[in-house]
């Protein structure tokens, strides 16, 4: 029997087993999806673009891949973003690498809504540091706006000419900017990883690997130490014995063959969909409403950032199709809280490059382009012309957007797919509308021709967060402040699931050091949790 | 021309470097594509018979109308159309003439960059701590 199974092979599982592999424990990872091949990236065709609205579609209801499983998303107002493969999510992501703020977990104490997390900035910052070093951060320490940290592994990514007209247009205005913390490599570092050669669209995946995902940062390095990953392993429940305790994961193979994998130890890695979807698959006459679900809060208090898009077009080129899409250099002047605005907690802005000429035409960050005779004007006066500024929001746990089991929607192999309910609020709303005031005061700074503000990006859940979220107190929260499950001692939640509160900026760093950490801690403490052996 | 290549070309007129979408491969290349084709046969069914015999400003009317009552579908179509014009190799040359491009695929060349100036921080560096004073009480 192993020591631990873990369901889910993107950032935290990932780093877990590579963590537990290392410290001699049998670990064994079941993931749905297969690796990815970086010898076929559709960055090396012709129609590369097109690949982004069919089998790289960030939605898995449009993309439909083998190893998809279906969303219910009708009723919510942003739409999943998510990839199901060796890597998980980090196969299509951006890579933007930023760490919360102390702040950020303790919004109870601090601005009196929400809740504190039970840990603190502290708790963190030595697995934010090893996380850095593994995955290898391109950036500079020394951000006055955040605390002190250790010298990134690499300088800064290139900010285009966007990014140097903004910097200043910020300096200008007296808001604060910093070049971003991002897991792109800006020179070789890791494992056969090269240097970004500014191509452009690192969610197509990055030959190089320069843009570093689960697969290449920690996976060759878990399986070296002798962690084992069993692909195309389509996870549906969570078995338990009459103690409650968990006894394994109940799978599909990938030839629909229903299989079970025994361990001491579950742990769950499957994003804050796919993790409460198997929790409250996993029912039994002790679990009727789900495992580790006393506090009725399994797929309760679902969080994402939602985000407002400003994009500007200059009259000179930015030459914004060279260098990575979404990173470049980012402001949080307007991230801390201040009640004057109307508002409270607050939000970050990250430069984002151009499109590529369908993505231009097709529309993204611009509306899509008129057809007819002013067509082809049109796209000669915004192609490699434009640069967009997010405004990427807090946004606070609400028990009513959540995860649940669709009554009729079922995956292939006929089990029941998730759901999802989401509405963004009013304090949301308010902060993105400041938001949007701010970016575009930026971009007039910056001389920019014309500016369109998006109040709501719908396709922008790629932030699944909250969904088994950490407390103390068992009666209002899914998981300790060690991770583990209050209702099943031998039961872990790795990923964005156990978010307390979400903050205003990109998650996955936290994720993977708190999947660190939950790592180390039961390695300490494994003598003394209870197992089902 | 058929009733397709007619509205391919009045979406896509084409002007003095980019062809009009007739004078690529568009059409067939539409009608091939797995998912794009798709979009394809309800388009064409909105339209009157005689589409192609009217003068391009009766075209335009036509399609306006289309795009307003079937907007859903319209967005569709004209996505498959926008995707594969622009990947054309006639297009990606009057691209790189007009904006000089360099329209390959992005890898494995990828493109130069200057690299970051840290001259750029002057004045952010010099700045006084940012982030919110927080107690901190550390777990365990």
């Amino acid at each position: 029997m192993d020591d631990i199974v873990i369901v889910g092979a993107g950032a935290s599982g990932a780093a877990a087993a590579w963590r537990w592999a290392r410290a001699g424990l049998k670990v064994t990872c079941l993931e749905q999806g297969d690796w990815v091949s970086y010898k076929d990236t559709p960055s090396l065709h012709p129609d590369w673009e097109i690949a982004r609205q069919t089998t790289h579609h960030p939605n898995p209801n449009v993309r439909c891949g083998l190893a998809d499983y279906p969303i219910d998303d009708a009723d919510a107002a942003i739409k999943p973003f998510l990839y199901n493969a060796v890597g998980g999510s980090t196969i299509l992501w951006g890579a933007h690498f930023p760490r919360f703020r102390p702040s950020d977990f303790k919004v109870r104490t601090l601005d009196g809504v929400a809740d504190d997390w039970p840990i603190s900035y502290e708790d963190l910052a030595p697995y934010y540091e090893e996380n850095d070093r593994m995955v290898g951060v391109a950036g500079l320490a020394g951000d006055p706006g955040n605390p002190p940290r250790g010298h990134r592994q690499m300088p800064p990514v290139a900010p285009g000419r966007a990014g140097e007209k903004m910097a200043a247009a910020f300096d200008r205005l007296g808001w604060h900017w910093w070049p971003a913390d991002v897991a792109i490599n800006t020179v070789p570092y890791g494992e056969d990883r090269g240097a970004c050669n500014h191509c452009g669209p690192c969610d197509l995946g990055c030959p190089v690997k320069a843009r570093s995902s689960a697969d290449v940062s920690y996976w060759l390095q878990a399986l070296r130490a002798g962690a084992k990953l069993i692909t195309g392993a389509a996870a549906f429940e969570i078995e338990t014995n009459a103690q409650g305790l968990a006894t394994g994961v109940a799978y599909y193979d990938r030839d629909g063959k229903a299989q079970r994998h025994k361990a001491r130890v579950v742990a769950l890695a499957a994003n804050g969909i796919g993790t409460a979807r198997l929790l409250l698959l996993s029912q039994s006459k002790k679990y009727p409403n789900g495992l580790a679900n006393s506090s009725g809060l399994v797929g309760r208090r679902l969080m994402h950032h939602p985000t407002g898009l400003v994009t500007a077009r200059f009259a000179e080129t930015m030459e914004g199709q060279k260098g990575p899409f979404a990173v470049s250099i980012l402001c949080q002047h307007f991230y801390e809280t201040d009640l004057s605005r109307g508002f409270v907690r607050g939000y970050q802005m990250q430069l984002i490059r151009s499109d590529g000429p369908v993505g231009t035409a097709c529309g993204g960050y611009l509306p899509r382009l008129p057809w007819g005779a002013k067509h082809h004007a049109a796209f000669r006066a915004t192609f490699g012309h434009t640069a967009s500024l997010t405004v990427t929001s807090e946004d606070l746990p609400n028990p009513d957007n959540c995860v649940t089991l669709s009554s009729t929607l079922k995956d292939r192999h006929g089990t029941l797919a998730p759901k999802l309910t989401y509405k963004v609020d009013q304090n949301t709303r308010a902060m993105i509308a400041h938001g949007i005031s701010k970016a575009t005061r930026a971009f007039e700074e910056a001389d920019a021709v014309e500016i369109v503000p998006q109040h709501l990006l719908v396709h922008a859940g790629f932030h699944l967060l909250g969904t088994a979220c950490m407390g103390e107190d068992p009666g209002s929260s899914v998981v300790d402040a060690n991770s583990r499950a209050h209702d099943v001692a031998n039961l872990l939640v790795l990923d964005g699931s156990v978010f307390t509160t979400a903050a205003a900026l990109n998650p996955t760093s936290t994720i993977q050091a708190l999947a660190l950490r939950a790592a180390d801690l039961l390695i300490r403490d494994r003598a003394q949790i209870r197992s089902a052996a | 021309m058929n009733n397709l290549l007619a509205l391919l070309d009045t979406l896509l007129p084409g002007d003095g470097s980019f062809p009009p979408a007739s004078r690529t491969g568009l059409a067939a290349r539409l009608q091939a594509h797995e998912r794009f084709s798709t979009t394809l046969a309800p388009i064409l069914s909105q339209l009157p018979a005689n589409f192609e015999k009217v003068d391009s400003t009766s075209r335009v009317d036509v399609v306006r109308i289309i795009e307003l009552d079937a907007a859903e579908m319209f967005h569709a179509f004209l996505t498959g159309v926008y995707s594969l014009y622009y990947t054309d190799p006639a297009v990606a040359d009057a691209i790189a003439m007009h904006t000089g491009y360099e329209t390959r695929p992005p890898q494995p060349r990828g493109y130069d960059l200057p690299a970051f100036d840290p001259a750029l921080l002057a004045i952010p560096a010099q700045r006084q701590q940012l982030y919110r004073p927080t107690p901190v009480k550390k777990h365990g």
